[in-house]
């Protein structure tokens, strides 16, 4: 085996050959084409006549080189070169020490690894050699095993979602190296990634014996855990790598249905040397709230993807209504309307300002809260600057507290609980006694969080505190009233909020918490609120607790169903979130029952990922070490495809030479052209097949020459005397007009394409009527310009077939036009012969046709005047008769009539049969004889 | 059937093929040939030996006594002798090319020059038979002309039977001819130049008239070759070779011309005629050009 980096030659020796190829070249050029031998009887003329356009006589340097180039790849090809043909050992005895890293990074090329570990497996196998299978994720002991064993073992390791402990495979070798003996070769299918101790490892390795290093091309990416960031969720993409690339991030969230469903697509941009990127989701409220996981799109894995926990979840809100009387109805009570406000965005707690505070709310409602003890506005401001979130509504009771206040802030400066400072009494509008009418609402700023909402019509306010106008005053309005008067103020304090509703939370100021309006607008406040929930477990709640995991994080980075088996891990073990094979991330849940005090700490998500984690890549390897890629290991062979290229250089050689000869064009490269064209027609075989189906199969012989057709009634009867009664009349056709019709063809309007025949004939007997679909074939077929004979073959000498009714029916589901008896005159009786009767094999019956066009005063029309517009021709749809005119035609096989007419004699089967041909060619020349039947008046004009 | 059956079976078959022979196809292909044309033993318009009456005339002195017609003669006080109109036939040579330069078609074309040449050699015998005129087929034991169905059989033999050891390129036979009133000559003309034209001058220059019929292949006519190619005769006595055969139509056809016009001051001085004809084209036309240069006798 020869190798030329990545490129591998597994019969080498045929390269040999190649050093033949100038020898070739040089052939080649010493033999020209052989000339062509044309024998000629002319030659003497020729003798003496020279070239005008002397030609070497040598090949063309062109032909040499595709020739030589053909040589070259087939010999190329036949020494098999194979691309990455990786995954080979070295050779050599001692141990191999196959080392995989097994961890979540390792999960986006699984198959790729198992395969490169299989390749090796299967060779150390061959050559007898023992085996160290290391997972790194795993820990445990190194062990010395046949490859056999090996290979078992590789069939039931999966990647494990958590980081593989190089220091802790770095101890277990040292531990072991007497035991292990002598490693005489190492191979590391690594996951790009450097922790803690890598390099030491690797540096042990390179020592211990020859060392090859399969890494991916490029590192898995990691995802941080989402966070809120200025109210939106948030996420890092970590990666080790460089270059600019653009990472695409999916937020699950839970489906209805129990499962989950991705809600949202976001890209984080790297630029060159940026190793973490930020995703920013701009999600509502409402459905930001629902994302349980954020996964790397492309080659996701447990470090790519994070449970949400609850920071980015409902708040605790805490509601401080001084007011708890149980007494106030609902509908008047001051919280109702910010409970099922807030039901969407957080949930509840209520009680004073003391229990809120312990409850670790993020967020504090205060309801019309007046005067506070000062310990409770050091503790509510310490929390605020801590950063909390304050919303305060007005009410009669703030507003009478703002004197206090007022005489206070004179004082000691603007109580910090306030965004703005109040003017004293606030007004009130739209009252019996005022002049003023309620304000609307004016638009949000677009500094405001409230920006883009609607505006319903319907909310007015009628009373508000005001604020005392200051310099400031516009950057901290949020919304104001359509005069511009503040409506919500807010000012940052510390790391929080304070936010204030001029008007009352109940409908009492204003119809604003009536309105829907009203719930987002505390949805968006809820967003800023900060997630103090359980983002960190409390290690003194978690001491001494037991919990079991909810749902697992697999290493592919989707959510894993956890088996009733999993161990139970203690709640200190979460405090240190160190993830490995003790605590595999995912969400847990306390085990031991005894509910913690604190709601919110009921689960606790650990993510492998933090929110500070740095991703690095793996160290240069060390010298002499080999060094692979995975991904795109499948050997790629390139024989077959160089054997194929020097085919078609054959044939293209072949072609050239018949060029250079002057051959091409002669039948020889005719014929090489229609192989070429038959081989490009075999490859696209559908093409062809596809034109064939469009044309049904009885059309071609149908429209090849004249064909008479009948309508198929089922009766077999009925349908054999039609189709010899058509080659009856087609033979009489033949015999004396320029007419040759085909064989008749039986036709089953419902199915058949009925519009290939001129004329059908229909025999329409009481016991063969047509369905609905085979109606309306006849229908399309009159439709389309044919002419269909209805023989009702019972000789009644009146329109009536089955029965009067059914004829009505059929009529009408044709779509007939008026019906006459054909009289004297009509084009039908001079089409061909001249006649004035139509017998069948009865006679006496009428024969109906369409009814000439009626003039204004109701009497026919003579239609002298060819309607151009029509395009049939002024030839009648239909013949309607009852005498039975396929019985008089019918033929046996030896030409003899079938049936007896009643009359001796021939004479009335020679009138049917002249009728046949009158009908034939009325059908197919239309009007063409009418003028004959005006011949007497043209005649008698013209002796005018 | 074992093999020596097989055998023997072949040779029967190969030698009633010889029987029967190439002739009936070629007599058959000429008389069908012919049938459009008609000719019959033609009067000299003037008084000789003949079958029918031409004139009365008084008897002369030296007039045998045999001479008279008494019938006549009884109806009138002088003598009369009845005359016959002279009906001598015609005596025409014929002489078919049969070099290997005649056994040359092109792909495009179903026959040989030699064919189309023996079968208007044919035809016009037949035509001759027909009309009673005595033919030859000149170089051959049938030189001698005659007429009569033995002389037709003899002549469709020889123009049917394979000549064994022909030459590449034709020459009519130099040396005295036998007398005869006209002679046509079939060939492709293509042969050396030295040895072509004293023939011809010689034959032509014996007081006879004649025909002078080119036939020629279209492939010879146009010349539609190309490329690296090596000519050679069809005996491949003579070979040329060029790298661009395109590039010798020209000088090709100019040559081809010329010979043409040699050939056509030939039959000019001579008092002889030109046909030139075409195996792609109808043998009729050439046969109807024939036919009435020869009646026109």
């Amino acid at each position: 085996m020869l190798s030329l980096g990545s490129l591998a030659f597994l019969n080498p020796w045929v390269l040999a050959a190649l050093a033949a190829l100038p020898i070739l070249w040089w052939l080649l050029r010493a033999i020209p084409p052989s000339p062509r031998t044309q024998v000629f009887a002319g030659v003497r003329l020729l003798l003496g006549l020279d070239d005008e356009e002397r030609q070497t006589h040598t090949t063309p340097w062109w032909l040499l080189l595709l020739r030589c180039l053909a040589v070259a790849a087939a010999l190329i090809g036949f020494a098999q070169p194979v691309l990455n043909l990786n995954a080979r050992i070295a050779g050599g005895s001692g141990t191999l020490l196959i080392l995989m890293d097994q961890g979540w990074a390792s999960a986006p090329e699984w198959a790729e690894r198992t395969a490169a570990a299989r390749a090796l497996l299967d060779e150390a196998d061959d050559a007898g050699r023992d085996v160290i299978l290391w997972r790194a994720a795993e820990g445990g002991a190194p062990l010395v095993v046949s490859a056999k064993v090996a290979q078992a073992t590789l069939g039931s390791t999966v990647p494990r979602p958590w980081s593989p402990d190089p220091a802790a495979v770095l101890a277990a070798v040292q531990e072991r190296a007497d035991e292990i003996g002598d490693i005489g070769e190492v191979v590391w299918l690594h996951d790009g990634l450097a922790r803690e101790g890598t390099e030491d490892l690797l540096a042990y390795l390179s020592d211990a014996g020859s060392l090859r290093l399969i890494g991916p091309a490029a590192a898995a990416h990691a995802v941080t855990p989402p966070r809120i960031e200025d109210g939106g969720l948030a996420v890092d993409v970590l990666r080790a790598g460089g270059g600019v690339e653009a990472v695409s991030v999916i937020a699950m969230a839970e489906a209805e249905g129990g499962g989950e469903r991705r809600i949202a697509v976001e890209r984080a941009e790297f630029n060159a040397e940026e190793q973490r990127a930020t995703v920013q989701f701009n999600l509502p409220p409402e459905l930001q709230n629902t994302v349980t996981r954020v996964v790397l799109l492309d080659r996701p894995s447990a470090g790519g993807a994070a449970f949400a926990d609850g920071s980015i979840r409902r708040i605790t809100a805490g509601l401080v209504a001084t007011e708890a009387d149980t007494a106030v109805t609902t509908l008047v009570s001051p919280t109702h309307y910010i409970e099922k406000a807030l039901v969407p965005w957080a949930d509840m707690a209520r009680g004073d300002i003391g229990s809120v505070l312990d409850m670790d709310s993020s967020a504090i409602v205060l309801v019309d809260h007046g005067e506070m003890a000062d310990e409770e506005r050091d503790r509510l401001t310490e929390w605020v600057e801590n950063g909390g979130l304050l919303i305060r509504f007005a009410g009669p009771r703030l507003a009478a507290s703002i004197g206090a206040s007022g005489l206070r802030s004179a004082a000691v400066g603007d109580d910090p609980l306030l965004p703005v400072r109040l003017r004293r009494g606030g007004r009130v509008l739209g009252g019996a006694l005022a002049w003023s009418t309620p304000r609307a609402l004016g638009p949000f700023a677009q500094q405001s969080p409230f920006r883009g909402l609607a505006l319903p019509d319907e909310v007015d306010v009628r009373t508000q505190v005001l604020a005392e106008p200051s310099p400031d005053l516009q950057g901290k309005v949020w919304a104001s009233l359509d005069d511009g008067t503040p409506l919500v103020t807010a000012k940052r304090l510390g790391e929080g909020r304070v936010v204030l509703f001029h008007v009352s939370s109940d409908a009492e100021w204003s119809s604003l918490p009536l309105s829907g309006l009203f719930v987002e607008m505390l949805g968006r406040l809820v967003t800023l609120a900060p997630g103090h929930t359980a983002s960190e477990p409390d290690p003194a709640e978690l001491a001494d607790t037991i919990w079991r995991a909810d749902l697992f994080m697999g290493a592919d980075g989707q959510p894993q169903q956890v088996s009733s088996l999993s161990q139970s891990v203690a709640g200190e073990a979460l405090v240190s979130a160190q993830t490995g094979p003790d605590l595999p991330p995912g969400i847990y849940a306390r085990a031991d029952g005894s509910a913690s005090g604190n709601e919110s700490a009921r689960s606790v998500v650990i993510n492998l990922t933090k929110e500070d984690a740095v991703l690095s890549p793996f160290p240069p390897p060390p010298a002499g070490a080999v060094v692979e890629t995975l991904g795109g290991d499948a050997p790629v062979r390139y024989g077959p495809w160089l054997l194929a290229i020097a085919l078609v250089l054959a044939a293209v050689d072949v072609l050239g030479t018949l060029f250079v000869s002057g051959r091409l064009g002669s039948r020889t490269a005719q014929t090489a052209a229609a192989a070429l064209i038959a081989v490009a027609l075999a490859a696209a075989p559908d093409a062809h097949a596809q034109s064939d189906e469009d044309v049904s199969p009885e059309a071609v012989p149908a429209t090849a020459e004249t064909t008479l057709g009948y309508v198929l009634t089922g009766n077999e009867r009925l349908d054999n005397i039609s189709r010899r009664g058509l080659v009856g009349l087609g033979n009489a056709l033949a015999r004396r007009t320029a007419i040759e019709p085909g064989p008749p063809v039986g036709v089953d309007p419902g199915t058949n394409e009925a519009a290939f025949y001129p004329v059908m004939y229909w025999p329409l007997t009481a016991e063969t009527l047509p369905s609905s679909t085979q109606l309306q074939g006849l229908a399309d077929y009159i439709r389309g310009g044919g002419l269909l004979i209805i023989d009702t073959q019972n000789g009644s000498s009146g329109f009536s077939g089955a029965s009067a009714v059914q004829m009505r029916e059929i009529a009408r589901a044709l779509n007939l036009p008026p019906l006459a008896p054909v009289d004297q005159d009509h084009v039908l009786t001079r089409a061909f012969y001249l006649l004035s009767a139509f017998p069948g094999r009865w006679r006496g019956a009428r024969v109906w046709a369409e009814a000439p066009p009626l003039r204004e005063d109701g009497t026919p029309e003579a239609a002298d005047i060819p309607q151009f517009d029509r395009i049939d021709d002024n030839v009648s749809p239909v013949l309607v008769g009852s005498a039975d005119w396929a019985a008089a035609w019918a033929i046996d096989d030896r030409g003899y009539p079938m049936f007896p007419i009643g009359r001796p004699g021939d004479r009335q089967r020679e009138m049917a049969i002249r009728f046949g041909v009158n009908a034939v060619m009325y059908a197919l020349t239309g009007n063409y004889k009418s003028d004959q039947v005006h011949a007497p008046a043209v005649l008698e004009r013209l002796g005018q | 059937m074992n093999a020596p059956q097989q055998g023997r079976a072949g040779v029967l078959r190969r030698d009633a093929e010889k029987i029967s022979g190439a002739l009936p196809p070629l007599l058959v292909e000429a008389e069908r040939l012919v049938q459009t044309l008609a000719i019959g033993v033609h009067g000299r318009r003037r008084s000789g030996v003949g079958e029918t009456f031409w004139q009365y005339r008084s008897a002369q002195p030296g007039d045998s006594l045999g001479q008279i017609d008494w019938r006549r003669s009884a109806r009138s006080d002088r003598l009369f002798v009845r005359e016959m109109e002279w009906e001598a036939a015609e005596s025409v040579l014929l002489w078919c090319d049969r070099a290997r330069s005649m056994d040359f078609r092109s792909d495009a074309v179903g026959w040989t020059k030699s064919d189309r040449a023996r079968l208007l050699a044919l035809a016009v015998a037949v035509l001759l038979n027909r009309g009673a005129e005595r033919f030859g087929l000149l170089g051959t034991e049938a030189e001698r002309p005659r007429t009569g169905e033995t002389q037709l059989m003899r002549t469709a033999a020889l123009l049917s039977a394979r000549v064994p050891d022909a030459g590449d390129f034709g020459a009519p036979p130099h040396g005295l001819m036998p007398k005869a009133g006209k002679a046509v000559f079939l060939s492709d003309f293509m042969g050396p130049r030295d040895a072509v034209f004293p023939s011809l001058l010689n034959a032509a220059g014996q007081g006879t008239g004649g025909i002078f019929v080119m036939v020629l292949d279209p492939v010879e006519a146009e010349f539609p070759f190309h490329g690296r190619t090596r000519f050679q005769s069809v005996a491949k006595s003579v070979q040329h070779e060029t790298d661009q055969a395109a590039s010798l139509r020209a000088a090709y056809l100019d040559r081809l011309a010329e010979r043409i016009e040699d050939l056509g001051n030939v039959a000019r001085r001579t008092g002889w005629q030109l046909i030139q004809h075409r195996t792609d084209e109808s043998p009729r036309k050439a046969l109807l050009q024939l036919h009435a240069y020869l009646g026109g006798v």
